[in-house]
């Protein structure tokens, strides 16, 4: 036997209530170890001496002599070898072959209904935001080719999803019936199915437009902030006034009337708002949406309503108290419809690996109202280069570029960090508003996203251990789904 | 794998696919994308139910805890003892759409 090494950018330890787990950083595969793999790798982290480099067979003999069956230790050393977090010198593959990206299976087309919004919430990323009188709707024949573009590109897919934004999409209802019905019998002479998605401010919902809704299934989010006093902070009407009584009256009726579907309450935090718990309390318990997900504003760096570092540290602060009554409802095996936690059990249960951060340019495009292609819903109306447009296809060569671009993680810091494949450097639109270039990792985020990931694994490792089934009830059909 | 338990799903694919050597396609099968990006799921404001490019999850999932565990009264069928084929048709909820609608019989009984 040869000298052994540990090969630290494999490996995450992590201790949960007595138990030593282990984060194999390649695979996301999370393991418990024993006491001959605990005190295996101890002795790369000897307590007198600090970390070692490296171990002698005859140190490892010397150590566990007495302790430890020989054979014991030798099978452990050989799984950690397999595994890659220990290293006999042997060349090994790399992470990943290196993956060249030429084919775009599209599943998703996002339509850019309208730039015109009737709200001016201040914090809106959106840089083609118009008011409703000046907004610029896209023409039915620009959708009309974004579906034909969305079957040709996913020819061997089933399903298909289109999804309507904006701007503000109910301020063009037209288009969206208009889409519905000529996707419907598209989808149909195809024997395929078509799903529909929207996001919507909410102010415009009526009791037509649900029931037309609930009808065709469509998956509905609604943009909600929390009560009153923070969502009227800065989700305003173009005339300056709260949205608040408006939109809280419409999603009310909303969820009264629909059942073709859950209905999400997506929130954007900014400046002096972090309280999660009571902002979920409100719209879960009070508004009775069935889930909420939470997401930090999107801006540069100086912006008003960004929030600062300690904001943010107390957001995820804020996010694990929220976790620990995520963590107790698991317990007594109920999902209290906290978005951002349940995300997180997901990927950690299935043990998700990601060599990019979303789907966004590879599975999903979005469409703007000129018909240019863009990477995502985000980006339609933005100063970033368009792929291609709906009359001549996607510019192929160029989107691979693009993708490849952010696949090589060599330059960067992600390239041995211990949520590499759970986050592959975040979202692109979050770094092309702060960093102006979406290829740049997100490192405002690590730390905080390194945290909450050993947070997340705290909290599934005792779910597991306490209520397994909750995984089986709530996590596992979530990802059936699709 | 003695000495290291599975505790994931990746992880017990992991572990089989060692024990036969293949643990290389593992890896080469991993999804290349799935999900939206996990910065706080940005993605979450256009689908956060799973029905777009994988982008987000669904949360239908609540009706199975309505149905299988029986944990809590709902109007849905329930699986354990009076319909245990209401979602034959649609394991997992991969389309709600083929589930089955349940009516009494005429004689009151299920």
């Amino acid at each position: 036997m040869s000298e052994l090494r540990l090969v630290e950018h494999n490996l995450h330890q992590v201790r949960v209530a007595g138990r030593r787990m282990m984060f194999h950083i390649p695979t996301s595969s999370l393991f418990e170890l024993d006491a001959v793999s605990g005190d295996l790798l101890d002795l790369f982290d000897a307590e007198s001496s600090g970390a070692r480099p490296a171990v002698t067979p005859e140190l490892v003999r010397e150590s566990f002599d007495g302790r430890h069956a020989p054979e014991a230790v030798v099978e452990a050393i050989r799984d950690f070898i397999e595994l890659e977090v220990l290293s006999d010198g042997r060349a090994r593959a790399p992470e990943r072959a290196p993956i060249r990206i030429e084919n775009f299976p599209l599943s998703t087309i996002v339509l850019n209904t309208n730039t015109g919004c009737n709200l001016s919430c201040t914090y809106c990323y959106k840089e083609d935001l118009e008011t409703p009188a000046n907004g610029t709707k896209m023409e039915f024949e620009t959708a009309r080719k974004s579906i034909e573009l969305l079957l040709a590109e996913g020819a061997q897919r089933e399903r298909f999803n289109i999804v309507f934004f904006g701007g503000e999409p109910l301020s063009n209802m037209a288009l969206i019936r208009a889409v519905v019905d000529y996707a419907e019998a598209r989808a149909s002479e195809l024997g395929k199915k078509v799903d529909f998605t929207l996001t919507t401010n909410g102010t415009l919902l009526t009791e037509q437009v649900v029931d037309y809704f609930n009808a065709h299934r469509f998956g509905l989010t609604i943009s909600m902030d929390g009560p009153r006093a923070v969502h009227d902070l800065r989700r305003r009407t173009v005339g300056g006034k709260g949205s608040y009584d408006v939109v809280a009256a419409k999603a009310r009726m909303a969820l009264e009337r629909y059942d073709s579907r859950p209905i999400g309450a997506r929130v954007t935090l900014t400046a002096g708002v972090v309280d999660v718990v009571a902002i979920w309390d409100h719209l879960v318990n009070d508004i009775g949406f069935h889930e909420v997900g939470f997401a930090p504003v999107t801006s540069g760096e100086h912006a008003i309503f960004a929030l600062n570092g300690d904001e943010l540290a107390e957001l995820f602060a804020n996010m694990k108290t929220l976790g620990g009554i995520y963590l107790e409802a698991a317990f007594a095996h109920r999902n209290i419809g906290f978005s951002n936690m349940h995300q997180l059990m997901t990927d950690l249960s299935e043990g998700m690996s990601k060599a990019l951060p979303c789907g966004a340019g590879l599975g999903l495009l979005a469409v703007d109202t000129g018909g240019g292609l863009n990477l995502c819903h985000r980006f339609t109306g933005s100063g970033l280069d368009t792929f291609g447009d709906v009359d001549h296809g996607i510019d192929k060569p160029a989107l691979g570029r693009f993708l490849e671009s952010r696949l090589d993680r060599s330059e960067t810091a992600c390239n041995t960090c211990r949520i590499r494949n759970l986050c592959s450097g975040g979202c692109y639109h979050e770094s092309y508003a702060r960093y102006n270039d979406p290829i740049h990792p997100t490192y405002h985020y690590c730390d905080l996203m390194r945290d909450w990931v050993d947070f997340g694994i705290g909290v599934y490792t005792r779910i597991m251990e306490r209520n397994p089934a909750f995984f089986a009830t709530y996590v596992e059909p979530r990802r059936a789904y699709k | 794998m003695k000495h290291l338990k599975s505790f994931n799903r990746k992880a017990k694919l992991l572990e089989s696919a060692l024990e036969q050597g293949k643990a290389d396609e593992v890896r080469m099968m991993q999804t290349v994308v799935a999900g939206c990006s996990s910065t706080l799921d940005p993605g979450w404001e256009v689908d956060p139910f799973g029905g777009v490019a994988g982008l987000c999850q669904p949360m239908e999932a609540d009706l199975y805890g309505c149905s299988d565990p029986c944990w809590w009264p709902a109007q849905v069928p329930d699986t354990i003892n009076t319909y245990p084929d209401w979602n034959a048709n649609a394991p997992s909820a991969k389309d709600w759409r083929v589930l089955e609608s349940v009516f009494p019989s005429e004689d009151g009984t299920v």
